[in-house]
């Protein structure tokens, strides 16, 4: 049985309301997912702007406390954590960002990065060793050392700031990293290299990712299963193959539909329209968040939100579509791909 | 020669340089490409590699400390590097007109689409009697597939993908000859893009308008341009058929841009290209690509390749391709780098 390393239990955050009487809108609904501590796993997060996936990466790095729900770092509730083990989750949990721009100082050498976490951390006694960790870690990264250290971070590429974002994280041998759209500012020849990075980081070091991102097609390379969010609630979910090849939710269809593939031989088919591209005026609607923009819409759908149906071996879509489909689905004797019910 | 034979845009051996207290830095330098008549043609690069600067130097936007050095841009086989800058206000959003990146943030948020579209009509055309700019403002937000409700809203009450579509109503409501659009839809999710982008080209289309179209994103690219030129270092590396440069790149570094590209198709390990772009201040000597170029041999360290015919419409600057066709093979059997 394996154990639980990361835990998200049935998370909603719902922002507004209160005294001023703004409308309250759930950012996230009712989303759960589990990382184990004997099979690392680089799990993505997938949604347009909007679908709630900052909201999902700020709760799992403790930035903004959930409305309902537990989160749960090695068993322990992140709310109920004592001093020691809040510091190790601090530790074990690390965050990669989008803008490699933003998150340096610009007055200090690179070299301060890695010098605060060693320092906080004390992860070396001593210069000597704190200069071979940091060594160390710029080479996992594929950097070379003496080309990084001693320069201020106006004179390096997008790229080379952010796998030292990446070595930084490496650095503090964390369990989990959550990577908020860490490869949408980098060149594409850049992409590869970095997702590859993440790749290496999984199956060498043990280490599990949360990659959220809008990008369909480096979360097919990279993440072993996929979550599809839609308005704060998962559409669809499951293997990354099954999904993204053989997406059953039209919210799923939609999106993997839109991807402009790479291939001159493989032009877009259909038009979109406006209706299914955007919808501005969000109804209040107690079902399926995506009714207005769906092309299979029924009555049924807008009375209460549609569970997550299984629709393959190891996929969920939470479309009534597939309510009275029979599918032979081996019963899961644990939930790998956290259902969010 | 009639009219229609001559090309949209033809722009020859343009050089545009960022004068710096250190010297020039050749941001573009002798960049030549021809567009023709109605065609979609683009420009694929990293960041840096001079892509907005030739788009810039097309619109005569370039801004102090950048200079066009020299080079003709010919526009319907008309120069505007010489004209005025009367005439050439007069060429811009007329026969020129420019969708930038980050367009639906150039929206003017305390003025009406309708006064705004009709800012453009006005600035250009001279009064124009109330009811017709009425029927010219309906007409083209009905080409953009937006409801002429619109028209009296102001811009935080659209969407990115609708303020999106205004910036196209604009930039086309003086039927220009050619539409420059530097990454229209970078800030969209994919299925606004792909309805955005499409309503682009159907605009395009209806007009007859050729368009120049620069972006990061390769597989948007593949989807929309019938011809692109790659752009390394302030050169121009290779131009062909959309097709052709997919499937058969012939300079090494377009070779590596595409075999690094991520797709929902096929998963591959491995990819990207080596090492940094470089500084222009102070480029490589010869081919710029040398130093990171995997077929790189003496040649290429001290001579500037030119951008020739490899193939039938099939332009590349590469060594490689100096003195036998043999040589094809030896680009091909590593393209993966």
């Amino acid at each position: 049985m394996p154990t639980p390393l990361f835990e998200l239990r049935n998370l909603t955050k719902i922002y507004g309301g209160g005294l001023l009487g703004r409308q309250a809108s759930a950012a996230l609904d009712n989303f759960s997912l589990t990382f184990y501590e004997e099979e690392p796993k680089i799990t993505t997060i997938a949604g347009e702007s909007g679908s709630g996936k900052s909201t999902l990466a700020n709760l799992a790095l403790d930035f903004i406390h959930p409305t309902e729900g537990q989160i749960l770092y090695k068993g322990k509730d992140l709310g109920k954590m004592s001093r020691t083990e809040r510091f190790n989750f601090r530790r074990e949990v690390q965050a990669i960002f989008q803008d490699p721009f933003g998150t340096y100082n610009p007055f200090y050498k690179v070299d301060a990065v890695f010098d605060t976490v060693i320092g906080k951390f004390k992860l070396a006694h001593g210069k000597q060793e704190a200069l071979k960790i940091t060594w160390e870690a710029l080479e996992v990264v594929g950097l070379r050392p003496n080309e990084i250290l001693g320069k201020y971070p106006h004179q390096l590429s997008g790229g080379q700031r952010q796998r030292i974002m990446v070595a930084r994280a490496f650095l503090l041998k964390p369990r989990l990293i959550v990577a908020d759209e860490p490869v949408s500012m980098v060149d594409a020849s850049l992409q590869v290299r970095i997702l590859d990075i993440f790749r290496n980081l999984k199956e060498n070091y043990g280490i599990s990712f949360l990659y959220i991102t809008h990008d369909l097609s480096t979360a097919y390379q990279i993440s072993d299963d996929i979550y599809v969010l839609y308005s704060g609630s998962v559409m669809e979910n499951g293997n990354v193959d099954d999904v993204i090849q053989d997406p059953h939710h039209p919210y799923t269809q939609l999106l993997v539909s839109s991807i402009p593939v790479p291939d001159p031989d493989i032009r877009w088919e259909g038009r979109t329209t406006s209706s299914a591209s955007e919808v501005v005026i969000k109804m209040a609607n107690n079902g399926c968040k995506f009714y207005q923009r769906c092309p299979h819409a029924m009555d049924r759908c807008t009375v209460s939100p549609p569970p997550a149906y299984p629709v393959g071996a190891n996929q969920f879509a939470a479309c009534y579509l597939y309510a009275d489909t029979q599918i032979a689905v081996a019963a899961p004797d644990l939930p790998r791909v956290g259902q969010a019910v | 020669m009639t009219i229609d034979e001559t090309p949209a845009l033809q722009v020859e051996n343009l050089r545009v340089y960022y004068w710096t207290s250190r010297g020039p830095v050749k941001a573009v330098d002798d960049v030549s490409f021809t567009i023709q008549r109605n065609e979609r043609f683009g420009f694929i690069g990293e960041s840096g590699c001079g892509k907005t600067t030739t788009i810039m130097a097309i619109l005569r936007l370039i801004k102090k400390p950048g200079k066009i050095e020299s080079g003709r841009i010919l526009l319907n086989g008309q120069d505007i590097v010489a004209i005025n800058k009367e005439e050439m206000r007069q060429t811009r959003w007329s026969k020129i007109s420019l969708i930038p990146q980050g367009a639906m943030n150039s929206l003017n948020p305390i003025m009406r689409v309708r006064d705004q579209l009709a800012d453009v009509i006005v600035t250009h055309k001279g009064p124009v009697p109330s009811a017709d700019l009425r029927a010219d403002i309906n007409a083209l937000l009905d080409m953009v597939e937006l409801p002429a409700r619109v028209a009296d809203m102001y811009p935080h009450e659209l969407s990115g993908g609708m303020k999106q579509r205004v910036c196209i109503a604009m930039a086309t409501a003086l039927e220009p000859e050619l539409i420059i659009a530097d990454e229209p839809t970078s800030a969209l999710d994919v299925v606004v893009q792909k309805a955005v982008m499409q309503t682009l080209i159907g605009v395009q289309e209806r007009l007859g308008a050729s368009m120049i179209l620069i972006g990061h994103d390769m597989g948007l690219t593949a989807q929309v341009l019938d011809r692109v030129g790659v752009m390394y270092a302030g050169k121009l590396v290779e131009v062909a058929s959309i097709r052709e440069l997919y499937h058969t790149p012939q300079h090494p570094y377009t070779q590596a841009l595409i075999a690094s590209l991520p797709s929902v198709r096929e998963k591959k390990r491995g990819g990207g290209i080596p090492g940094l772009p470089p500084f222009l201040l102070n480029p490589p000597s010869g081919c710029r690509f040398h130093p990171r170029c995997p077929h790189a041999f003496d040649t290429c360290r001290t001579v500037t390749p030119e951008l020739l015919e490899v193939q039938r419409d099939h332009l590349a600057a590469c060594h490689l391709y100096d003195q036998e066709p043999a040589n094809w093979n030896k680009a091909h059997a590593n393209t993966s780098i």
